[in-house]
């Protein structure tokens, strides 16, 4: 966390990319905790590869109006973990009802314009050669 | 956050949570985009709502403003951050080694680029927005709203702002909602079915040649040019039933270039020819016309002949015969009947017509009377559209002829008077006629206005023609008086005298311009046409199409 805290003091300007995986998705099936490697970053095609099986090649794309970024919180825990011992009987309280009807804090992220969709590459060999170099 | 090297970055993509909202506009800050989607509480109800539909409000201030829907939808998408870091402090040491490896990057610093979201879900907005239907009222509301927002408390609480708005509340009517649809569909019309039509088994000619011929149906009276001959010998092949019929149409108009349709009709049929209403007409269409007014009404006229230009085609020029009132019971109860009479018997003055209305041509009647004046030569240089070749008192005359012989053959009692009426006016009218040929040859006049009428026609150089024809129609007279002094004698004395009690006032008149023989001749004449025409039977009738 302070090393986060620490790289955020120093961060100017931040810009954001929708990696757009939709016309994949059928395709593959994105494990969870899966490994990436992203090359190609300051070309017009970045390459992306997932848990070194996959490998897709991107395009950029402008989008139709602006995409917004949510993320999506429990309230419960931020009141656990703020409460004191007196508040800690009604967080558990609040614990009950939040199990019964779980609210969340929904919070804008960000808002962007720029839009990497990604496909699938025809050549499965050139991924396990790009896998081996990679390794 | 990972350092980008030669372009590349590596690290483990994060948990799936958080949802994008695809908003279909340019907003002018995140937070305006949020009040628009009805703020973060309406955002957060929108989620756990089973409807998933999240509204947006283009205006937010206006309480009629129509939301657009945005549709959840499953997606795969992740999100690339990338930021810029500044340099730590500078070291002497690490200094002297970043200017050693790359000055540029020194100044410019590093980028770091990182996945930091995974969003399983979206929020698209693929339907209609609807026409943002704005009111001045709504605006003025709007605005006031705003100002009333951000000044202070009191002013809301205002008396005077309470009712200005509630004035304006009662003018506020809803827009009407312009689509009852939000989101778009495919209709799908049926195919308009294909009515096929039946073609006539009496089409043999090839539709493009009548389509290109010019128009012969009712044509006008002035116009310049009339329709041309036409060589139809071309179209249909020699040989065949067409050729044959169309043959002999078309010498019947070699013989005779106008024709009544009756007549026509009579005449083919007594040819042993019969066909449908439709044949004939199309038989015609190829060599004749007729115009839609004038003294050639409705009568077939060869292609490429001008009656209006031939002063000959005053024989066959037409005239009406209109039954009088007090007779018509009678053709209403034949009519009734549908019985019909043969056209050549009733322009022979036979038979009485069974229609209110007759039209007749001259060439067709039998008598001396209208055959001797209409072969006499045209009283005028040129064809007008209400006499054509004749003058209006021949016109007159002849009709009236037309009146006494059709009454002498009525087959009721009733007509007696109307007979003897018109026989008188006849006489007269004629006496008329006689008056204004005799005039021509520069008589004197006894009444004013005879002696302007003359006056004016004697500037005219080609009366004095006519005036000589008169002179030729005065010997006529005199020939049929000759004519009329053998049937002296057959007189029945019964029927003179009835006619001579009923006019003596008449008589007097008569005797002070002509001899007493004159009368005498006339009498005798219609008594002898009578006897004349009872030497023929009456024909057997037959049944012709009518118009």
């Amino acid at each position: 966390m302070e090393a986060n805290a620490a790289s955020h003091d120093h961060e100017d300007q931040d810009e954001y990319v929708l990696l757009n995986l939709d016309g994949v998705s059928d395709l593959i099936d994105i494990p969870p905790n899966a490994k990436y490697v992203l090359t190609g970053l300051d070309t017009l095609n970045p390459v992306l590869i997932i848990d070194d099986k996959f490998k897709l090649i991107g395009e950029y794309e402008e989008t139709i109006g602006t995409c917004i970024a949510f993320t999506e919180q429990e309230a419960a825990v931020v009141h656990e973990e703020t409460g004191p011992s007196e508040v800690n009987i009604f967080s558990g309280t609040r614990l009950i009802d939040s199990s019964q009807a779980p609210t969340t804090q929904v919070k804008p992220v960000c808002q962007l314009h720029k839009v990497l969709k990604f496909k699938l590459s025809p050549d499965s060999e050139i991924q396990n050669v790009t896998a081996k170099e990679a390794k | 956050m990972g350092v980008i090297k030669d372009g590349t970055i590596s690290g483990v993509l994060p948990e799936p949570q958080g949802f994008m909202v695809h908003y279909p506009a340019y907003p002018s800050s995140i937070s305006r985009a949020v009040d628009t989607l009805g703020g973060i509480q309406a955002i957060q109800k929108a989620r756990c709502s089973k409807s998933n539909k999240l509204e947006l409000r283009f205006r937010p201030e206006d309480p009629y403003s129509h939301p657009a829907f945005g549709e959840l939808r499953p997606t795969n998408s992740l999100l690339l951050k990338i930021s810029k870091t500044k340099p730590p402090p500078p070291v002497h040491d690490a200094e002297a080694s970043s200017s050693s490896t790359n000055g540029e990057q020194d100044q410019e610093g590093s980028l770091c680029a990182d996945i930091v979201a995974r969003f399983p879900e979206a929020y698209f907005f693929y339907g209609m927005a609807d026409y943002q239907h704005v009111i001045p009222v709504h605006a003025d509301v709007a605005r006031r709203k705003k100002r009333n927002w951000s000044e202070l408390e009191e002013l809301h609480f205002d008396k005077g702002g309470f009712m200005d708005l509630d004035h304006e509340d009662v003018m506020i009517i809803v827009p009407p909602i312009f689509a009852p649809k939000d989101v778009p569909e495919n209709l799908v019309l049926r195919p308009a079915t294909m009515s096929s039509s039946k073609k006539k088994p009496e089409e043999v000619v090839q539709p493009h040649f009548e389509m290109d011929m010019e128009p012969v149906l009712a044509i006008d009276f002035d116009i310049k040019e009339i329709p041309k001959k036409v060589n139809w010998e071309e179209y249909i092949p020699q040989g065949s039933d067409q050729w044959e019929l169309q043959m002999v149409v078309s010498r019947m108009f070699d013989e005779r270039p106008i024709w009544s349709k009756n007549s026509l009709t009579e005449l083919l049929l007594d040819k042993g020819l019969s066909f449908s209403h439709s044949m004939l007409r199309r038989l015609l269409s190829r060599i004749s016309y007729y115009f839609s007014s004038g003294p050639f009404l409705r009568f077939w006229i060869k292609k490429g002949y001008d009656p209006r230009k031939d002063p000959n085609s005053r024989i066959y020029q037409r005239i009406d015969y209109r039954v009088p009132v007090p007779l018509r019971s009678y053709c209403d109860a034949h009519s009734a009947n549908k019985s019909k009479h043969r056209w050549k018997d009733i322009c022979a003055f036979r038979v009485f017509p069974y229609k209110f209305q007759t039209s007749l041509q001259f060439f067709d009647l039998v008598d001396d009377y209208i055959q001797s004046e209409i072969n006499k030569p045209p009283f005028r240089p040129t064809c007008t559209s209400g006499t054509g070749w004749f003058s209006q008192h021949m016109i007159n005359c002849i009709r009236q002829r037309l009146m006494v012989r059709y009454l002498s053959v009525f087959p009721k009692p009733g007509a007696e008077n109307l007979l003897r009426a018109a026989t008188l006016k006849f006489e007269k009218l004629k006496r008329e006629c006689y008056r204004h040929a005799m005039k021509l040859d520069g008589e004197e006049c006894q009444q004013a206005n005879l002696g302007l009428e003359e006056n004016e026609e004697l500037d005219n150089g080609e009366d004095e023609e006519e005036a000589a024809e008169g002179n030729d129609s005065d010997e006529e007279w005199e020939e049929e008086h000759d004519l009329a002094g053998d049937n002296e004698m057959p007189l029945p004395s019964d029927s003179y005298i009835n006619f001579e009690n009923l006019s003596r006032t008449h008589l007097q008149d008569l005797f002070v311009n002509f001899p007493p023989n004159e009368i005498d001749c006339d009498n005798v004449q219609a008594n002898g046409s009578e006897e004349e025409y009872q030497i023929y039977g009456e024909d057997s009738e037959d049944n012709y199409s009518d118009e």
